[in-house]
């Protein structure tokens, strides 16, 4: 479509990154998204999937070359979770989860965790960020998991529930309170936790009612030793971690969510080229039309959007959480109308699971819940405003 | 024959009273077995809940309308998959029999479908027809006193327990109504064969399957009323009387989304405070409440004018329409509040938001009710 065309033409990737668009965008055609249907259904971890990835090199992508990556900007990152997440969501939410847990590291990570755990991350260690709790989803003063200093250890208590591949991750980002601390308003800390550490389990995985080939798990610790050593970024600094975890994971959840309204664009407008009804193409229905018409026009303005906001964060601009609730909101609504009219418009057979779409709706319900729900960044953007 | 208040109020209570003690704790089983359990179905048998909609003189309940808007209003708040047992009894599968069967068709069918011993099936999309019913492609050709059926049905629902389809096939080439007869066909005649199950989004529970009709004879008494011709005009009244069923389906789901959502919002605390405290959560329950309170008044409207023996079929589009897309919204906002729990499978929000999405798909789409309310508006004009 020359609209796309025109659209990509103008945003000045250089030779190396159009490699890599052009690499990735072979991969998830060719692997990825013949195996996603099957994944979802049997509700399989993709790990050839993500075998493949990491054929690429693709989670070093936000490591940098000291520590055996190979960096690429951000908005080339929410490009390729966009790629990725069109051929298979469940993949595009693995893949991105790790790198939110990478992006902290680099930022608050001591030398010592940078060393050891980034280069393991490069070749293809996946991380899972734990937050979420039963008592509070968006609160983090409702947080119930502790840390308590004993001599050179930290002991961890309490469970988290939701947590994205927290039963296959390699390494997770735990964020809870510092129970020593003297204001407990600012006893907020992260810690980073190895898979198999002595008193952390997995008492249940979830089902869901879509993304089923990635995991969601509760994690639960008990007495569970790690040293001290595993801190991230200093007692007390978990709200800036998180902050600054979230201002990129936003914009990583609506590339994400963006993926899925491509999707289903795509197999929209397919669909409407080869179904006739009484002779008709299902295009040559002028409705149809104006809903195609309004889609593309819709997906082009959110296209620029996340453009300017990764733009914003490979300048370096930390304080974008506004744009980044907006974007996510923006994306993430886009995509559950438009897989929802994408059922619509296939009628009977998109509500069997013999079309792509029946999936991308149910998948696309969960962009809308999660890594705040839009409420909450309703609620980010409101609170700027007043 | 209308119930008297009283009598209607114990039919009302009793059934209230059965979906909430005996299905909604089965939903859960319902959805991983993909089985609705045989003595739940016995137990609707015995409340008569086959025969709604079929007269008294063939053992029925003979319910006007109203009545029966009323008991689906009660029916919906559990799963949509247990009224699937009976609906098409009630509705798409008995129908067509009541508005234009002969005598002895009556006489034969309607009873069994009353009580249930006989489950019946409405077989009118195809592969390339379904919104557009004219299309249709499945032939019946005559052959002395009998009729030779060939083609495949899609979608069917209750077809895998079926005793009796109401199949829509042509007799004649050409794009006229006439061209379309309507048969009564037993399930265990030589020629039909069934398809595997549809793998759906929802409905678990609710099966439906292609049905196909390979040189199938039946003999010309299966024909319905016994004449050719009649059966596209047929299908669109069965049709048009169902829309009511289905709109007051989704108005009573859209209740038990409401009290689910209201539940959770009054139990959940977040920044100190339960989440009914925040005005963002209030306004999707106030939303939610006037969409349905809308829908309930429409539909009583149309059914009230169906009941004088007017023939609502722009009220009875507009309330299909209305009400399936309003419960379309009321489980996204339900969903939506329960947040992180809303995605997962142990809630029921999330089944019935897979649910819900088919209403706006079957027994006639959004954009067909919209063409039919567009007709309606533009003929007279």
């Amino acid at each position: 479509m020359k609209v796309f065309e025109q659209f990509e033409s103008m945003r000045n990737w250089s030779e190396e990154e159009q490699m890599v668009i052009d690499l990735i965008t072979r991969l998830a055609e060719n692997e990825i998204k013949p195996r996603a249907s099957e994944y979802a259904e049997k509700s399989l971890f993709p790990w050839e999937n993500i075998k493949s990835l990491n054929e690429l090199g693709l989670n070093g992508i936000c490591i940098p070359e000291e520590f055996g990556g190979t960096p690429i900007s951000y908005r080339l990152y929410t490009e390729v979770t966009c790629i990725i997440a069109e051929a298979c969501a469940s993949t595009g939410i693995i893949f991105g989860t790790t790198t939110a847990v990478a992006h902290p590291l680099l930022q608050f990570g001591t030398q010592e965790q940078k060393n050891t755990i980034l280069p393991k991350i490069a070749q293809g260690a996946l991380g899972a960020l734990a937050i979420t709790e039963a008592s509070g989803g968006s609160d983090i003063s409702k947080m119930r998991t502790t840390f308590t200093e004993d001599g050179d250890d930290i002991v961890i208590n309490g469970e988290k529930i939701f947590i994205t591949t927290g039963d296959v991750a390699d390494y997770i980002l735990l964020f809870g309170h510092w129970t020593t601390h003297p204001s407990p308003e600012n006893s907020f800390s992260a810690v980073i936790l190895e898979k198999g550490t002595p008193g952390f389990s997995v008492p249940r995985l979830e089902k869901k009612m879509g993304m089923s080939a990635s995991s969601t798990a509760t994690l639960s610790f008990s007495d569970c030793r790690i040293k001290k050593t595993n801190l991230v970024g200093g007692i007390g600094s978990g709200l800036p971690i998180l902050l600054s975890t979230l201002n990129k994971s936003r914009p990583s959840v609506a590339a994400h969510a963006l993926g899925i309204a491509m999707a289903a664009f795509r197999d929209m407008h397919e669909y409407s080229l080869e179904r006739e009804i009484g002779k008709r193409r299902v295009i040559d229905f002028q409705i149809n039309q104006f809903l195609l018409a309004d889609y593309m026009t819709e997906i082009i303005a959110t296209k620029g959007l996340l453009d300017h906001v990764a733009q914003l964060i490979d300048a370096g601009h930390s304080d974008i959480s506004v744009q980044a609730s907006m974007l996510k909101v923006k994306a993430t609504d886009l995509a559950m109308r438009i897989t929802t009219d994408a059922v619509q418009m296939f009628g009977g057979a998109g509500y069997t699971t013999e079309f792509r779409v029946e999936r991308l709706m149910r998948e696309a319900k969960l962009t809308q819940i999660w890594e705040g729900t839009n409420q909450i960044n309703r609620q980010v953007i409101a609170r700027s405003l007043l | 024959m209308p119930l008297d208040t009283e009598t209607l109020n114990i039919l009302l209570d009793t059934i209230q009273k059965f979906v909430r003690e005996r299905l909604v704790p089965l939903e859960e089983e319902v959805s991983e077995t993909n089985k609705i359990p045989d003595d739940a179905i016995e137990e609707m048998k015995e409340l008569g809940l086959f025969g709604l909609s079929i007269a008294e003189e063939f053992g029925g309940l003979g319910l006007s309308m109203e009545e029966e808007v009323k008991v689906v209003f009660e029916l919906g708040k559990t799963s949509p998959a247990f009224r699937s047992v009976f609906g098409t009894n009630v509705g798409i599968g008995s129908q067509a029999i009541v508005i234009g069967g002969t005598t002895e068709q009556k006489e034969k069918y309607l009873p069994l479908l009353a009580s249930g011993e006989l489950i019946g099936s409405f077989a009118l999309t195809e592969p390339d027809a379904g919104s557009d019913a004219m299309s249709l492609r499945t032939t019946a050709k005559a052959d002395g006193d009998y009729f030779v059926l060939n083609g495949t049905k899609r979608y069917i629902t209750n077809a895998p327990s079926a005793g009796l389809f109401t199949v829509m096939a042509r007799t004649r080439e050409g794009t006229r109504s006439s061209a379309i007869s309507c048969f009564l066909i037993e399930s265990d005649t030589p020629g039909i064969k069934l398809g595997k199950p549809d793998k759906k989004m929802g409905l678990a529970g609710a099966l439906t399957c292609d049905v196909i009709f390979e040189d199938c004879r039946v003999h010309k008494s299966a024909l319905l009323g016994g004449i050719t011709g009649h059966g596209f005009k047929t299908a669109m009244k069965v049709l048009d009387k169902g829309r009511l069923h289905i709109a007051a389906l989704c108005a009573g789901i859209a209740e038990r989304l409401i009290e689910e959502s209201v539940n959770y919002a009054k139990d959940r605390k977040q920044f100190g405070q339960p989440l009914s405290n925040f005005q963002l959560i209030q306004a999707m329950i106030a939303d939610s409440q006037a969409d349905t309170y809308a829908a309930k008044c429409m539909i009583l409207d149309a059914a009230k004018k169906r009941d004088k023996g007017e023939t609502p079929t722009l009220e009875a589009a507009c309330s299909k329409m209305f009400s399936t897309e309003m419960v379309g919204r009321v489980a996204d906002r339900a969903v939506q509040i329960h947040g992180g729990a809303g995605y997962i499978s142990e809630y029921a929000v999330e089944r019935f938001y897979r649910d819900v999405r088919l209403f706006r798909i079957f027994e006639g789409t959004t954009q067909i009710q919209q063409l039919i309310i567009a007709r309606e508006l533009l003929k007279d004009a």
